[in-house]
């Protein structure tokens, strides 16, 4: 049987996907016959240029429908780089990021059914498990149920594809919504990039970059975060195992750029070291010139060892994303980040001494803030302002604001903190609930207006000290929706407005 | 405004004089022997174009017979240099504000076709000086001088780096932001209020 293992959009186009580079990997090693597309890939260089494919976005996020003519081109683009490269092969592993390549996927499958009948279809990825806080279905139960796909695999991929390679179609992950998780990630095979054309990416420098996995789940339980769903327990490469595979790709295709997908690059303070001091070595002995960048906690100043900022720039560290979220230690606490602003000071100086950069990454307008944690907030500006001019702090992505996701810390906090959504118009409604149309009689003053005056003033002062906002008009773009949403919603309301309660939530609609 | 520079200076004949200057006043002129890290405090900066200019004055080409620059079967034994390694205001680098153009004061026997620039890193090989100019507030100038570039719209969403210190458009939606909250404001706060109160 012909195996091919397929990405869809939307995915990052300046790497190839790691994924599939590692299912394809483990199909090969199980002794099948399997190759690798990259439809992702093929879109990026069938549509005229860069612009017509950002423009696809906001359909993959489901902001906008498409317009005739894209879909009138999708549907080309299906026919011409998809089904004729696809006929030749027996099952289909397809695999889905996340929730913004459920669009495609869905186009996707109904062209196969259509013009490839009999073809055996398996969906995967964290996109088939995604689910709405109300608790509606996962997207591969629903292509399942339309007869779109054979199978759905939930959670990690490694083991559950050789199952279904022996013939299993039942089991933990196996159309069924309780995957295991793998213990040992040690023992996973390297990704391998062989599959694919490696010059065909959009790499944003002139060095060839490839994602690297270090570690599947987080240290942390921060409230608002959903990693926990996906990867209950945190298990980590050691340090060696991970370095050996970044040696392996620049020995193999002289790949020197590396991003982390981890939630954490020094979630295990020991693996992370490790790794450090072997890319150190590694580089001072070979010139690799090794630079990779990804995201990373600031610890407690008491945490961190002597030289370490010094070991990770010598092994090719280069560019950290850090949830700081807040100005406010206050508030930081309670989301469960667990370290201050003046921990933050400490990294600062540290990570400028030794040339490593920052992105922030902000949440404004969390459940329990209030004036004060705002100003705190704004204070923050003038107070780093100094590492921004340094170059030390490369961007802050200001967000959009908290959604409540789904299985969450803080979805369990929603009676705790009395939240109740507003439920966008009909004009404005989509299928799904908006996780950011929410209030908290416990926290009255922070209502919908509240929230968005915060967020724009919170924006004003990034602008007045020259911080460099990471997409600020695209994420303004999204706050402006949802300002109108919320007028929307005030224009329908009843002189009396009335509260209902659905699916366990509250809703004023 | 604190500045601080890291500077070495080698001999011939005398040790090299180095002069700081902002907008024309001379705050340092002293001989750097070796290697020096210097510190100085200036605050009479005013709200836009101050200049910054950093050079050497004593080097002799001729004059009365003596040169700073010792030659022996066409190798340089002896030199008058100054090397900036770093100047730093407030605690930020700025070397790079520098351009790495050094302007020639032409003094002595020094060729009058001698240019009156030339491309250095930072390497003081003559009379003459570096300089850059800074506005205040001296952050928000270093940052758009050593930061911001002109945008370029064909680079990708994700990665476009060109767009960042460039605020134009975020102060438009912003705009519009608020004028949806004047419009809740005005038609709409009993409704918000009885909900938020509910």
């Amino acid at each position: 049987m012909k195996n091919l293992v397929i990405s869809v959009p939307r995915l990052e186009i300046h790497r190839p996907p790691i994924s599939t580079a590692i299912i394809a990997e483990v199909i090969r090693s199980h002794g099948h016959n399997v190759q690798a597309l990259d439809l992702n890939c093929e879109l990026f260089h069938f549509l005229p240029d860069r612009q017509s494919y950002y423009n696809h976005d906001e359909i993959w996020d489901k902001r906008r429908p498409w317009t005739f003519a894209e879909l009138k081109n999708l549907i080309k683009f299906i026919k011409i780089k998809c089904l004729t490269k696809m006929e030749e092969y027996d099952r289909f592993w397809i695999s889905v990021f996340g929730s913004s390549g459920h669009v495609f996927t869905e186009l996707l499958l109904k062209s196969i059914r259509k013009h490839l009948p009999g073809k055996i279809i398996v969906l995967g990825g964290q996109g088939t498990f995604n689910v709405d806080i109300a608790g509606s279905k996962t997207f591969g139960y629903k292509m399942k149920e339309k007869n779109l796909c054979n199978l759905y695999l939930v959670g990690e991929g490694e083991e559950v594809v050789k199952d279904v390679l022996d013939g299993q179609l039942t089991g933990h992950g196996i159309s069924d919504e309780n995957p295991a998780q793998i213990k040992d990630l040690n023992a996973l095979p390297f990704p391998n990039y062989g599959f694919y054309d490696l010059d065909r990416y959009d790499y944003l420098t002139d060095n060839k970059e490839v994602f690297i996995v270090g570690s599947r789940g987080c240290v942390r339980r921060c409230t608002y975060c959903d990693v926990a769903k996906y990867w209950p327990k945190y298990r980590y490469r050691s340090g060696s195992n991970i370095a050996s595979e970044m040696i392996r790709h620049y020995e193999r295709h002289g790949v020197s750029n590396f991003y982390f997908t981890d939630s954490l690059v020094n979630g295990s303070m020991k693996a992370f070291n490790d790794m450090c001091e072997i890319l150190a070595k590694y580089n001072s002995q070979h010139k690799a010139g090794f630079k990779w960048r990804g995201q990373f906690i600031f610890r407690p100043k008491n945490q961190v060892p002597q030289d370490h900022f010094a070991t990770v720039a010598e092994a090719g560290g280069q560019e950290f994303y850090v949830g700081v979220e807040t100005g406010s230690d206050k508030i930081r606490w309670e989301m469960d980040k667990k370290f201050t602003n003046e921990d933050i000071d400490f990294q600062l100086e540290e990570f400028n001494k030794h040339g490593l950069r920052v992105f922030f990454l902000m949440l404004i307008g969390y459940v329990t803030e209030t004036i004060e944690d705002h100003r705190d907030t704004l204070k923050m500006f003038k107070r780093w302002q100094k590492y921004v001019a340094t170059g030390t702090i490369q961007g802050i992505d200001l967000a959009t604001g908290l959604e409540f996701l789904s299985n969450t810390p803080l979805e369990r906090q929603i009676q705790q903190h009395g939240v109740y959504f507003l439920k966008p118009t009909k004009k404005d409604s989509t299928e799904y609930v908006d996780h950011s149309m929410w209030q908290a009689r416990k926290n009255p003053d922070l209502d919908m207006y509240e929230r968005l005056r915060r967020r724009l003033e919170t924006h004003e002062e990034a602008i007045k000290y020259n911080w460099p906002i990471w997409r600020g008009s695209q994420r303004l773009k999204a706050v402006k929706s949802t300002a109108n949403k919320y007028l929307n919603f005030l224009k329908d309301q009843p002189t009396h407005p009335k509260i209902v309660v659905q699916d366990n939530l509250h809703f004023f609609e | 405004m604190k500045i601080t520079i890291d500077i070495e200076g080698t001999f011939c004949n005398t040790w090299p004089n180095l002069v700081v200057e902002v907008n024309n006043q001379i705050i340092y002129s002293n001989y750097i022997i070796n290697s020096k890290i210097i510190e100085l405090q200036f605050d009479n900066l005013r709200q836009t174009g101050n200049r910054f200019v950093i050079g050497m004055d004593n080097k002799s080409f001729g004059k009365k017979g003596i040169w700073d620059t010792k030659t022996k079967n066409n190798q340089i034994i002896e030199d008058k240099t100054l090397t900036i390694r770093s100047i730093k205001l407030d605690d930020v680098e700025c070397i790079t504000l520098m351009n790495n153009i050094f302007h020639i004061q032409r003094v002595d026997k020094q060729p009058t076709y001698f240019p009156d620039k030339v491309q250095s890193q930072g390497v003081i090989n003559y009379n003459g000086y570096f300089t850059f100019s800074f506005d205040l507030p001296l952050y928000n100038s270093l940052i758009n001088l050593k930061y911001k570039k002109p945008m370029d719209n064909e680079i990708s969403y994700f990665s476009n780096y060109t767009k960042v210190f460039h605020y134009e458009e975020e102060k438009e939606v912003i705009n519009d932001i608020y004028n949806i909250l004047k419009e809740i404001d005005e038609k709409f706060s009993n409704k918000r209020a009885k909900i938020r109160n509910s």
